[in-house]
């Protein structure tokens, strides 16, 4: 089904044009460059799951990661006449995001205290499961998300683009401006840093 | 030799050529190595993300539609909303407001002109100006003062002063405002009282 987006878009776009416009992020920045908000809105619809949940996995709060995530497509809005097309334009998006994320992180130490709740236990199936094991499960998370919290920025970027959002590292360096090495050793580092904190 | 960071990495991705695998078989501590990181990686896989309801979207969509069909504010503007805003801008904006007030009613026998100079025309000095600054000790101390403000994430807290809005600010301020806002100061620069 098409989205409120999609179906302005398409309406205004040329008949023939309706397959390959609307699977096309290029196109569309394109578009929006122009002066289309509605081609921007149907960026933003196809996006913004993945732009909250970069955010959210920064920030740990639902309302900051959706204030955040609000700001990130704005930044995109007002920069889109950067987008060179050299790269995806997620790949652009995101790298927007980390630099959001980062800058926020960075500007204020991390609000642990203040992080939500976790409903992981919520989330899982545990009809069959020993509540203390629901209980120790949900610990752990708390754990590992504070123990992220603590990583240099670099690393935590690299963690979440890596196991949250299953990029390559070859992607991950387009995004962050290094090397896949780089890419490699940070994630390395994160991951035994955050081995450390856990222990 | 033992892995390198690297290789670590293209083990837990399963990407590590077959004799280097061969030595994580044989080599107990890469293997002990590779164990932990493994282990590591699937705790922090485990962690979970909210999804919000799809209500959430569309209330999402139409604030960005709304953001950036506004029109970016004034700098004016903007100062006033950061001064609304509790936390790192007000802050910010209050270490700002007093040290426009203390250098206002700094006494200075040697240097009269010299902060009420800097406040009104904040832009690039006139070399024999900036040289007196270099000298004065009034200035120093607003310097360091200046120093430990964060200046990024003022901005990215949406604090952008205007000309003059923060003398404006400050000659609204109550005789409490002032006092509070001195409190403040101390607080945030760990001074001693002696403001």
């Amino acid at each position: 089904m098409l989205s409120r987006a999609e179906r302005m878009w398409t309406a205004r776009a040329e008949p023939d044009w309706t397959v390959t416009v609307v699977g096309d992020d290029r196109e569309l920045a394109r578009a929006a460059v122009a002066g289309d908000r509605e081609a921007f809105s149907l960026l933003v619809e196809r996006h913004q799951r993945t732009v909250f949940q970069l955010c959210y996995r920064f920030v740990g709060r639902q309302e900051e990661a959706r204030d955040l995530a609000q700001d990130v497509f704005v930044r995109a809005w007002k920069g889109l006449r950067g987008f060179k097309e050299q790269s995806a334009f997620s790949t652009w998006l995101y790298r927007i995001g980390v630099n959001v994320c980062l800058n926020r992180v960075t500007a204020k130490a991390p609000r642990l205290d203040a992080m939500e709740p976790l409903d992981e236990a919520a989330c899982a199936d545990t009809r069959a499961e020993d509540p203390n094991e629901g209980i120790d499960r949900g610990r752990r998370a708390a754990l590992v998300r504070i123990a992220i919290a603590k990583l240099p920025p670099k690393q935590r970027a690299t963690l979440v683009l890596r196991v949250y959002h299953e990029l390559p590292h070859e992607r991950i360096a387009e995004i962050l401006g290094s090397s896949v090495g780089a890419s490699k050793a940070n994630f390395f580092h994160a991951l035994a840093n955050l081995k450390k904190l856990l222990e | 030799m033992h892995l390198t960071d690297a290789e670590f990495i293209e083990h837990l991705d399963g990407a590590l050529s077959p004799d280097r695998a061969a030595h994580v078989a044989s080599c107990e501590r890469c293997r002990r190595e590779a164990e932990g990181l493994a282990a590591t990686l699937r705790d922090t896989r485990s962690v979970e993300a909210p999804e919000p309801s799809p209500l959430f979207w569309d209330h999402f969509s139409a604030q960005v539609r709304e953001a950036i069909d506004q029109p970016a504010p004034s700098r004016l503007t903007a100062f006033l909303n950061a001064l609304r805003r509790p936390g790192p801008a007000l802050a910010g904006a209050a270490i700002i407001a007093v040290l426009v007030v203390i250098a206002a009613f700094w006494p200075r026998d040697e240097y009269p002109p010299v902060v009420s100079v800097v406040v009104d025309y904040p832009a690039p000095l006139e070399p024999p100006l900036a040289t007196l600054l270099e000298s004065d000790p009034e200035w120093a101390f607003l310097a360091t003062m200046a120093d430990g403000i964060d200046w990024e994430a003022a901005d990215a807290a949406g604090l952008s002063v205007g000309p003059g809005a923060v003398e404006r600010a400050a000659l609204q301020l109550s005789r409490e405002e002032l006092g509070e806002l001195a409190r403040l100061l101390r607080e945030h620069v760990g001074g001693d009282g002696a403001l």
